[in-house]
C-alpha cells in the first residue's frame, strides 16, 4: 500500500508540474484577454475538483447513515476538507481573473455566489468535526451537512443558464474561445493532474484518520491490560 | 472661514482602468502561486500529522505485544512452577 501511496504521489507531481509547463510554454496565449486567461486553465480543474470532493463527502455520508462504519465517515470527512481545499482555490483564482477580465475582484453573480455559499458549507462541516467531539450524534449531523452540501452543486453547474449572469461559459458554452488544440489539451491535463491530486488528497486524509482509529483501538486494548490509565 | 477658503479644490478622479491596476502577468503568478502554496501546504500538514499518528501507533502495538509476551512468558512460568511443585 505505501509503494502504490507512493507512486500516486509521484505520478501526481509529475502530472501538476507536466501540466504547468505545458500551460506556460505550449498553450497559446489568448489574444482578447491576453496572458491573465492562463488562470483559466487550473481555475476550471480545481472546480471541477472541489465537485469530486464534495461528491466523496456525500457518498461517505450516505454510507455512513446507511451502515454506520467508521470508513464511511472518514471518507466522508476527507472529502469535504478536500472540497474546502478546491474551493478556496477557486476563490482566489477566480477573483484574480476577474480583476483583469472585469475590473473588480468579485461581483454577486449567480456563480459565484452559489460557489461561495458551496465553500461556506463545507467550512461549516470541517468546523463541525473539527471542534465538536467524536461522537455518533455528531458524525451523523455532519453526514446530513455532506448530502445537503452536494445538493447545492447542480446549482452552481446550472446559475449561469439559469439566472444569467456575467461569469463566461467556456465549457458548456461548447468550448467557445479554446480556439487551438493546445488550449484543449492544457485544460485536458489540468483535469487530469487535479483528478489524482483529489484521490491522492482524500487518501491521505483517509489514511490519517484510519490511523487515529486504529490508535484508539490500541489505547482501549492497553487500558484493558492495565498498560496505560483510563 | 480661513481654514475652509484654504481648502484646494477637489479634483475629479477618473476611474482607473483595470488594466492600468493590475498586470495580468503578475496576477496569473499569484493565482498559481496561490494554488501551490494550499496544495504543498495541505500535504505537508496532512502527511506530517499521518507520520506521527502512524509512529504513535507503531509505538503503542510495539508496547503491546512486548506486554502479551512477557505476559504469556510468566503465565508459562507460573504453570510450571504450579506443576513441579504438584509432583
Amino acid at each position: 500500500v505505501d509503494s502504490l501511496f507512493g507512486g500516486l504521489t509521484l505520478l501526481t507531481a509529475a502530472a501538476l508540474v507536466g501540466s504547468l509547463l505545458f500551460i506556460a510554454f505550449v498553450v497559446p496565449t489568448e489574444a482578447t484577454m491576453g496572458i491573465v486567461q492562463k488562470i483559466f486553465y487550473f481555475h476550471v480543474p480545481s472546480a471541477y475538483a472541489m465537485y469530486l470532493g464534495a461528491a466523496v463527502c456525500m457518498v461517505g455520508s450516505i454510507g455512513y447513515l446507511a451502515s454506520g462504519k467508521q470508513v464511511w465517515d472518514s471518507a466522508a470527512r476527507a472529502g469535504a476538507e478536500v472540497a474546502v481545499v478546491m474551493g478556496l482555490m477557486v476563490l482566489i483564482t477566480g477573483p484574480l481573473w476577474a480583476a483583469k477580465a472585469w475590473g473588480v475582484f468579485w461581483t454577486w453573480d449567480p456563480r459565484l455566489t452559489t460557489s461561495l455559499l458551496s465553500v461556506l458549507v463545507y467550512v461549516a462541516y470541517v468546523v463541525l468535526r473539527t471542534f465538536t467531539g467524536g461522537g455518533d450524534a455528531e458524525k451523523k449531523f455532519a453526514a446530513a451537512l455532506g448530502i445537503l452540501g452536494a445538493a447545492n452543486l447542480p446549482i452552481i453547474h446550472l446559475s449561469v443558464r439559469k439566472w444569467g449572469g456575467t461569469h463566461p461559459q467556456v465549457i458548456t458554452g461548447k468550448g467557445g474561445g479554446l480556439t487551438d488544440p493546445n488550449m484543449k489539451l492544457g485544460l485536458l491535463f489540468g483535469f487530469a493532474a487535479f483528478t489524482l491530486l483529489t484521490v491522492l488528497l482524500v487518501w491521505l486524509r483517509v489514511r490519517q484518520d484510519r490511523a487515529q482509529a486504529r490508535i484508539d483501538e490500541a489505547l482501549d486494548e492497553a487500558s484493558a491490560l492495565g498498560l496505560v490509565d483510563d | 472661514v480661513i481654514a475652509f477658503q484654504t481648502q484646494p479644490e477637489p479634483t475629479p478622479t477618473a476611474p482607473v482602468a483595470p488594466e492600468e491596476t493590475y498586470s495580468g502577468g503578475t496576477l496569473l503568478v499569484l493565482a498559481y502561486a496561490a494554488i501551490w502554496v494550499i496544495v504543498f501546504g495541505f500535504v505537508f500538514f496532512a502527511w506530517q500529522r499521518t507520520r506521527s499518528l502512524e509512529d504513535k501507533l507503531a509505538a503503542i502495538e510495539g508496547g503491546l505485544r512486548r506486554s502479551r509476551e512477557d505476559h504469556d512468558k510468566t503465565r508459562a512460568a507460573t504453570e510450571t512452577t504450579r506443576r513441579s511443585e504438584d509432583r
